[in-house]
């Protein structure tokens, strides 16, 4: 089953390992994403801030889909992070079983804009998260579990 | 409900609050007492605390800076009341790991849990085999 999906830069970090994983009760984490699988030395910091008790699973978005998309996630309580908005596009066009998305941390860029506390877009993703929403992907913005969350598919629709 | 106290000499206490807090979002069960940084007397906060805490059913954690130091000794006059636990020897993991754990747990179970965790996230990094690990798998 899956908890929660969000999208955060850093991946997994003090406020994901600690906080949201606690949160959820998440009890196997999926790093989606298509450099990390192959990074070594990013795989092994990544690997410091497991959470207890955790699977911590690495794979690329095309093996990501194929675990999702078969039955052996389902016996978790499984928590997905990407590190940007195009890689969850990948993931919600490529399986029906994630409905919700949480926008968590994006970074800055040139010629980005804010559209909550912790999350910048470019033209590119707003029209990735437009695709999203078209599809029933609940979108909300949530930079920790004790931050208000926002539910920005009405806020999307008019942009 | 249980209260977590942190008391330091100087400010790791409200630094270590700010760095929970960071992490965690905002709490109202963490007290923060810096020790020797004004005329303030610590024992008088602590004594506060305990004074106006219900110790048939709250639960005290005081977490203190150092083994062996002025502020923990003090601590350790309350070693034998009821509901109130002493932990020393702060850090991050210690006290993420004490407050995000389940509180169905018994908190004995908690603290030694959390003691552990906290052992186990001091190392020369130098050391770490980073390509040695296995990948995890569904």
């Amino acid at each position: 089953m899956i908890k929660m999906t969000r999208i955060d830069y850093r991946l997994l970090h003090g406020q994901v390992a600690f906080a949201w994983s606690n949160f959820i009760s998440a009890d196997c984490i999926l790093i989606a994403n298509d450099s990390v699988v192959n990074d070594a030395m990013r795989k092994a910091t990544l690997r410091l801030a497991k959470p207890n008790g955790c699977k911590l699973i690495f794979k690329n978005i095309e093996d990501s889909l194929k675990a999702l998309n078969s039955d052996v996630t389902d016996k978790y309580h499984l928590f997905i992070i990407v590190e940007n908005i195009v890689d969850a596009k990948r993931l919600v066009q490529g399986c029906n079983k994630i409905k919700e998305l949480n926008l968590g941390l994006s970074k800055k860029t040139v010629g980005s804009k804010r559209i909550s506390s912790s999350i910048y877009i470019n033209e590119e993703e707003e029209s990735d998260i437009r695709t999203m929403c078209k599809k029933g992907v609940q979108i909300f913005a949530q930079q920790g579990p004790t931050d208000k969350k926002i539910i920005m598919n009405d806020a999307i629709e008019r942009m | 409900m249980i209260k977590y106290i942190l008391v330091s000499h100087g400010k790791l206490a409200s630094g270590m609050k700010s760095m929970l807090e960071v992490i965690l979002g905002k709490r109202d069960d963490i007290v923060a007492i810096d020790a020797y940084i004004d005329d303030f007397d610590f024992e008088k906060s602590i004594q506060n605390i305990i004074n106006h805490s219900d110790l048939n059913k709250d639960k005290l954690i005081f977490v203190s800076d150092l083994l062996g130091g002025s502020v923990n000794n003090y601590l350790l006059n309350y070693l034998s009341t009821k509901n109130i636990y002493i932990i020393t020897g702060m850090n991050s993991s210690l006290l993420l790991t004490l407050l995000t754990s389940s509180k169905d747990k018994n908190i004995k179970q908690i603290i030694s849990q959390s003691i552990n965790a906290s052992k186990d996230s001091i190392m020369d990094c130098s050391d770490l085999d980073l390509n040695q690990a296995k990948d995890d798998i569904f």
